[in-house]
């Protein structure tokens, strides 16, 4: 059995708890802890402050409404329209056209929260932290290695400051609990994995007041824009730097504009393939062209396979790996050929109340959980954030070498 | 020299899965890229309320108000309003329209919206309101806000077929036109910056005409045979008033002249009842 790993989740042996269920399902999932899953109260109130209100700081306001004890007090966006709409969404907060402006006058905020592009994110995150501010920085860092470092740097310089990267899956419960088990023999050793990403999109936004449309589409311009290999599937691939405690030493990849022929130059369909130094790949595949499949990793061990799909995540055993104590109450589902376990999060519990099915998915967003991740280390700094600057960093700069080999069709070495 | 691009020249059609049904859009404009754009991000304002109300997903703010009740939270403006006007029109409608009823002898469990701190409550964890008729409307009119500001003059957005907004007009027409039904004689409506909204008490399930609707007043399922159809300035007031027009079978008194309202009892045709003087 399982001892608590440095995630300060128990074992699986003893906490990871199958059902059997009546009916239909005949798959076993993986369901993480009550305490992990649940509503997050902060132990003193934080004031908050968000940069950028599109549609990604937007979700951001609507989720840290869920966190009691979070108050976003402030918004900054330099688009007026899309400041009132984002103002609709906070009531009481008010409004800003400028971080700096924002920083100046509110200097009650707490912590601030960088939603902008990505290319726009190390001037806030250093003009921030130099104002004292603990910073939440969407993932990735930054569309250059060099504002990455510098991003980083400025992190590490910051006594005192709490700084956390946007890479979710650290803070998903879902994930948290499959590492668990990624660590002990049910998985046992990792033989390879793959990397999903289908969504029927232009990938296109209205541009909003007196915006320009190549401002609101900077995905869509290959100045700034890290394409889907960095602005999608590095959150992806994270998780198995996570994991695997490593990152990949070289990337190659291709790409194509092969949905979305309106012009553009980012390929709106990738394939990529990164390497580790044990021989190990992962094989990325990203559309916009086709839902099917929509999000999701695999990774397959000599024990065990694992799907994860943020909400959801299934364990999909190998007939010859050893039984488990608790796989005989495992609640399963069948997919296709294959039977995957459902992972639930502190099953045990949920059993014990009568309520396991209850535990499949999530009742927050993954971004509940890494803000409320956040605003915990901002109230107990000595707790650490799952993603800090490094781990940032890195994963950052996978996304910009996966890019680059899209982009040229060759190998790219990854040095971090 | 060339001619300038004429208004409505690029059509664009999108749609997405939410709610239950199917949301779709269709935009008249010159570009169709722009209009593709406009058109996604307004789907996504529907996503983001299918996620929002959901009375089955444990992600969704119906889930998280219950799981904080009775303490407040903090909504946007646009839930805000809307709770608001449900129970506008549930008060007004005298309970034909309900969509926190559920049991005669329990507790009455309508959430406390707080206008001023922008807060939604609800008073007990058992609340659990069905806003599955009305969410849909209320979901059209922020997909129509959103294209607004992204500067679409002329789109229809519909969600399940039941709830509707016209906004402005396809060249040449008076407005979108939709028929209220697939037999001759049956009205066409024609709405330019109107929303629609249909509701009916009886509802066909596998094949079997089976009751879709509450009756208060009884206590039960209605169990004759009402249609209605209610036109507006929005689809989520239509919505919530077609439910209490095919409950009671007739043109809710509080519509004023900016309503418009269509019965239908049974097999008997469509009529369209004036305002009660």
């Amino acid at each position: 059995m399982a001892a608590s790993d440095d995630t300060g989740m128990t074992s699986p042996g003893r906490r990871a708890f199958l059902v059997q269920t009546a009916g239909s399902l005949a798959g076993v999932a993986l369901i993480p802890d009550l305490e992990r899953i649940g509503p997050r109260r902060l132990a003193e109130p934080k004031t908050v402050g968000i940069v950028g209100v599109g549609r990604q700081g937007r979700a951001m306001i609507a989720e840290l409404a869920k966190i009691d004890g979070a108050r976003v007090v402030a918004l900054a966006d330099p688009e007026a329209g899309r400041l009132r709409i984002g103002l609709d969404r906070a009531p009481g907060a008010e409004g800003f056209a400028d971080h700096r402006a924002m920083l100046d006058k509110r200097r009650d905020l707490d912590a601030v929260v960088v939603a902008t592009p990505t290319h726009l994110h190390r001037l806030i995150v250093e003009d921030a932290l130099a104002a004292g501010k603990h910073v939440y920085c969407e993932a990735p860092l930054a569309h250059t290695v060099e504002d990455g470092r510098a991003i980083a740097t400025a992190a590490q310089a910051a006594t005192g400051r709490v700084f956390m990267a946007g890479f979710l899956a650290r803070s998903n419960p879902v994930y948290q609990l499959a590492r668990t088990f990624y660590r002990t023999d049910a998985f046992r050793d990792f033989l390879g994995g793959s990397v999903h990403f289908h969504r029927k999109t232009s990938w296109r936004f209205p541009a909003s007041g007196t915006e320009t449309d190549a401002t609101a589409n900077w995905r869509l311009d290959p100045a700034v824009s890290l394409g889907l290999a960095g602005e999608v599937v590095s959150h992806q691939l994270d998780v198995f730097h996570w994991y695997r405690n490593k990152i990949p030493t070289s990337v190659s990849g291709t790409g194509m504009v092969a949905a979305n022929r309106d012009g553009r130059k980012v390929p709106d369909t990738i394939n990529a393939l990164v390497r580790f130094d044990d021989g190990t790949s992962v094989a990325c595949e990203a559309s916009l062209g086709n839902s099917f499949g929509a999000q999701n990793e695999v990774l397959r061990g000599s024990n065990a396979a694992f799907r994860l799909a943020w909400t959801h995540g299934w364990m999909f055993k190998e007939v010859d790996a050893t039984t488990l104590g608790w796989e005989v109450y495992a609640l399963r589902q069948q997919f296709h050929q294959d039977e995957g376990i459902i992972l639930i999060a502190d099953a045990t519990k949920l059993a014990a109340q009568g309520q396991l099915k209850a535990g499949v998915g999530l009742p927050y967003s993954p971004l509940y959980y890494g803000l409320a991740d956040f605003l915990r280390s901002v109230v107990f700094p000595n707790v650490a954030v799952p993603c800090g600057a490094m781990d940032g960093l890195r994963s950052t700069i996978v996304g910009i070498r996966a890019n680059q080999a899209v982009i040229s069709g060759t190998t790219i070495e990854i040095t971090a | 020299m060339t001619a300038p691009p004429q208004p409505g020249t690029a059509d664009v059609r999108v749609a997405t899965a939410a709610m239950g049904t199917r949301f779709e859009i269709v935009l008249l404009g010159e570009d169709p890229r722009v209009l593709r754009a406009a058109g996604e991000a307004a789907l996504a304002r529907v996503e983001e309320a299918h996620q929002a109300f959901s009375r089955f997903d444990q992600a969704s703010l119906i889930a998280h108000l219950r799981r904080s009740a009775p303490r407040p939270v903090v909504v946007d403006r646009q839930t805000l309003a809307m709770f608001e006007a449900l129970a506008w029109v549930a008060r007004q409608s005298e309970g034909a329209f309900d969509p926190y009823y559920r049991n005669p002898a329990g507790p009455a469990e309508w959430p406390i919206t707080d206008l001023d701190r922008g807060t939604v409550a609800f008073p007990t964890s058992f609340c659990d309101p069905d806003l599955g008729g009305c969410a849909k409307g209320f979901a059209v009119d922020w997909a129509v806000t959103v294209l607004r500001d992204a500067g679409v003059t002329q789109a229809f957005v519909q969600g399940g077929t039941s709830s509707m907004f016209g906004l402005g007009a396809p060249s040449g027409s008076p407005g979108w036109r939709v028929a209220l039904g697939a037999q001759a004689g049956d009205p066409v409506i024609a709405l330019m910056d109107q929303g629609l909204a249909c509701s009916a008490s009886m509802v066909i399930r596998d094949g079997r005409q089976s009751a879709h609707l509450f009756d208060r007043g009884i206590g039960q399922l209605l169990t004759s045979d009402h249609g209605a159809v209610v036109v507006g300035p929005g689809a989520g007031l239509a919505d919530a008033w077609a439910t209490a027009a095919a409950v009671t079978g007739t043109r809710p008194g509080q519509l004023n002249g900016s309503w418009n309202c269509w019965i239908r009892k049974g097999t008997h045709p469509w009529r369209h009842p004036t305002i009660p003087a």
